[in-house]
């Protein structure tokens, strides 16, 4: 495991270096803690809460994106840039070979401080709009969405798609997006991740050398979330898409999840749905469902869910196994192997995201948003045991907690 | 014991190693879908370890991901079947990295072929066998690669009907034909641990097999049209390369690609705003260029219209010198980023062993470095529009 250095700037820049050794890319990431779930904000410059319409922070990502001149910056230079919005966060990457500190030093200025034009703003509405009718076409994407309406309720901004709506998207003004990117956008709030084989002493120079200094008025901000619908849907959420055999998302929810907790969820569910599992080889053996079933965790905030998904080719016949192994594994638990591969599982795939930079330092930013350590999954991970796991099932998976969307082919409507 | 080909790349750079076993199969002497069913039902397990469940059971022992499996079109008449998996190459104790090369070569050479497994895997096929993948525009780019190489010509009423009277036996002849008549690839990126299997398997150090056919040139475009309920049509361009490419000019192909990718991106993307994303990919195993887009409906036409124009006017070279630098750039960058990427790295491995284009050393650089305009203006004026290919909500993608 490599050391992760940390240190503070002037500006209150939070800057993390990860060394990855002989890598011929770094990969620098600029992460801003603003996301589709924050719809609701206060900054130090207002009394009241902001209420904003879905999609703003991604509407901003956007914004930023084409105002800071970013492709223009990566075609100069041969470097690749993106941008990603997720529920809790926005987040800025550039991937270099060469440059390195043109690169960090535009990330750096570059970000801060922008004007967003009319022009700009509507042409970015446009193509906003776009992409979200190209998601409303990704059958995986309706099923998660739909999956959080049922589960969280349709006014949780967990619901609505990161994007947010036509008629959200619509709705969003200027005036909206400056008041989040004053709030949200300045290097206190921010942090800056670089990954690669790099000199930390080299890059702190270069970030000195920028002058870069406090900004005259320190901004806070707080934010007010939604809770959770405690009236979940109760009768599964059921589509007709085109899709070939039925396609089933079922899943459970959490709340105020630690650390730890996470890592139990992950460990849990590889233990019970991982591919080297007798229910998940056996379910694709007898055709309960087929080779694309897998699992999924997600955190946001204090929300966790996990979900399965995949085709199956009954339903009812799914259900019927499915239900009786949760049962099982709620009276008599998982034997202390099943739980060891369990482990095992979760630590290979630790291990391969770390190899692709880019993946490895999205992975860190959406733990250090959530104030953890990706680097202290393992040591978490190995310290699990079977009464956790036990209890987690107990207490997560049963009908009180858990709902299912349902997608049938289009011939069956 | 039959004879593998091997290619490993030593690095310490990454934290796990790959392992990677790939079959191949040609389609003019061999029946594809039954080749497709083959391996279907060769992740089913070998004589050691019978069953998926045992193989994934000791694939995860040895802290393995699981066994990820690919079907590929090479050309017009080649596909194969890759396995991999990765593993941390020390976590807690160096793991057994010649019982992990075993499993998965086990799966090929020896594998168990149940009546009962083909028959699930015969309705499986037959259910999805032209399924859309959740991702429509991966699938509308496989759709184009398809039609390109004559992969779309059996239909799926004879491929099902080649299914029927499948047995063990005729499966089990299928793969002796193949592992006896092809060779098997088998690739190692990491720290490898050398001797150990080279040894108990007859390894042989590879030479490209040049298996590979590039698509033939097409003095038409061919307009496709397929449907499905959707608002934004998938748009696809492929163009083929109508001339060969060697280990010295395969970069200017890159670079064509490059010149394209930020040309589209800025007009159609940045100024014009009339597209959510447009990529340019290159598929140096077919000598492909795919042109990748998503467009509402009624701007379909003149976005495939502005396409045209601005790959037409970079074919007679309008473009600025502030664009070529900046293409050059990329491209490098792009090429430098393959050997920091397991996947690309085994993947580039794979391209040298069947196409013999040598990218596994940096001599990229040096071509870069010296080439010139009129050097990529060659590679590009032989590139052909080939098919333009719409996954549309509307019959015949009418507006």
């Amino acid at each position: 495991m490599m050391a992760t250095k940390t240190f503070r700037l002037d500006n209150g820049l939070r800057v993390s270096f990860i060394p990855k050794k002989g890598y011929k890319h770094t990969v620098l990431t600029m992460v801003v803690p603003f996301g589709s779930v924050h719809r609701t904000f206060r900054s130090t410059a207002t009394t009241d809460d902001i209420k904003t319409p879905a999609g703003l922070a991604h509407f901003l990502e956007h914004l930023v994106f084409e105002a800071s001149g970013m492709n223009t910056h990566v075609l100069s230079s041969g470097a690749e840039a993106s941008a990603l919005t997720t529920h809790d966060m926005t987040i800025y990457e550039l991937a270099c070979t060469d440059s390195v500190q043109q690169h960090l030093s535009f990330l750096v200025k570059g970000l801060t401080n922008l004007a967003f034009s009319d022009a700009l703003v509507e042409k970015e509405r446009q193509v906003i709009q776009s992409e979200i009718d190209l998601f409303q076409e990704d059958f995986a994407t309706i099923s998660m969405q739909q999956w959080t309406e049922g589960m969280y309720g349709s006014m949780h901004p967990l619901s609505v798609d990161i994007a947010g709506t036509t008629e959200s998207v619509k709705q969003i003004q200027r005036h909206q997006l400056e008041h989040a990117y004053h709030t949200f956008y300045q290097p206190e709030h921010m942090q800056l991740l670089i990954v690669g084989d790099i000199e930390a002493s080299i890059m702190m120079q270069t970030l000195e050398s920028l002058g870069v200094s406090k900004t005259e008025h320190q901004t806070s901000y707080s934010i007010c979330m939604e809770s959770a619908s405690t009236s979940k849907k109760v009768s599964p959420t059921v589509l007709h898409l085109p899709v070939p055999v039925p396609f089933i998302r079922w899943g459970y929810r959490e709340q105020n999840v630690t650390f730890e907790q996470m890592c139990v969820a992950q460990v849990t569910l590889a233990t019970l749905f991982g591919k080297h599992t007798s229910f998940v080889q056996r379910g694709i053996a007898d055709e309960w469902f087929a080779q694309n079933f897998h699992y999924d965790y997600r955190q946001h905030l204090a929300y966790g869910y996990g979900t399965i998904a995949g085709y199956v080719f009954d339903l009812e016949t799914f259900y019927d196994h499915f239900e009786k192994y949760i049962e099982r594994v709620r009276h008599r638990g998982v034997t202390q192997a099943e739980l060891v591969d369990g482990k095992k599982e979760v630590i290979s795939y630790f291990f391969q995201e770390r190899d692709v930079l880019r993946r490895f330092s999205l992975h860190t930013a959406a733990y250090q948003v959530k104030g953890y350590d990706f680097e202290s999954l393992i040591p978490t991970v190995e310290k699990i045991e079977l009464t956790q796991v036990q209890s987690y099932v107990e207490s997560h998976m049963n009908a009180k907690h858990t709902h299912a969307v349902h997608i049938f082919p289009l011939e069956h409507a | 014991m039959i004879g593998v080909d091997l290619q490993t790349i030593e690095t310490s750079k990454f934290e796990s190693n790959y392992f990677a076993v790939t079959a191949f199969c040609d389609v003019t002497q061999y029946d594809e879908t039954l080749f497709k069913l083959l391996c279907a039902v060769l992740k089913k397990g070998s004589k050691q370890y019978p069953s998926p469940l045992a193989v994934q059971r000791k694939l995860v022992h040895h802290y393995c991901t699981p066994l990820q499996t690919y079907y590929d079109q090479i050309g017009e008449n080649i596909r194969s079947y890759t396995g991999w998996v990765s593993f941390p190459h020390s976590y807690t104790t160096p793991v057994d990295q010649h019982e992990i090369g075993n499993v998965l070569l086990d799966l090929f050479f020896a594998p168990v072929l149940h009546e009962h497994e083909i028959e699930e895997e015969k309705q499986i096929l037959r259910y999805t066998s032209d399924a859309p993948t959740h991702n429509l525009t991966q699938y509308a780019k496989n759709r184009c690669m398809a039609y390109m190489t004559g992969f779309v010509n059996q239909k799926k009423a004879d491929q099902l009907t080649s299914l029927e009277g499948v047995t063990s036996q005729s499966l089990y002849q299928l793969q002796q034909k193949l592992v006896h008549a092809t060779p098997v690839l088998f690739q190692r990126i990491g720290q490898v641990q050398s001797e150990v299997l080279e040894t108990s398997r007859n390894m042989r150090r590879v030479k490209a097999i040049a298996l590979h056919k590039p698509v033939k040139k097409q003095t038409t475009p061919q307009v496709i049209y397929e449907q499905m309920p959707i608002k934004q049509t998938r748009l696809i361009l492929g163009l083929n390369l109508t001339r060969p490419l060697c280990d010295q000019n395969y970069p200017l192909l890159f670079l064509v690609t490059s010149m394209l990718n930020q040309r589209l991106n800025r007009v159609l993307r940045r100024e014009e705003g009339l597209v959510y994303y447009i990529f340019v990919e290159l598929d140096l195993l077919h000598q492909i260029v795919l042109i990748k887009t998503s467009v509402p409906d009624e701007k379909r036409q003149n976005v495939t219209d502005l396409i045209l124009k601005h790959v037409e006017s970079i074919q007679a070279g309008e473009f600025s010198e502030q664009e070529w630098h900046f293409a050059k750039g990329k491209t490098m960058h792009y090429l430098a980023m393959g050997y920091d990427l397991p996947d690309k790295w085994l993947a580039i491995a794979r391209n040298h062993y069947i196409t013999g284009i040598d990218s596994l050393d940096t001599s990229y650089e040096e071509i870069l470095l010296h080439c010139n305009q009129e050097d990529m203006l060659e590679i590009f004026k032989n590139l052909n529009l080939h098919t333009i290919y719409h996954l549309s909500g509307k019959e015949g993608g009418g507006s």
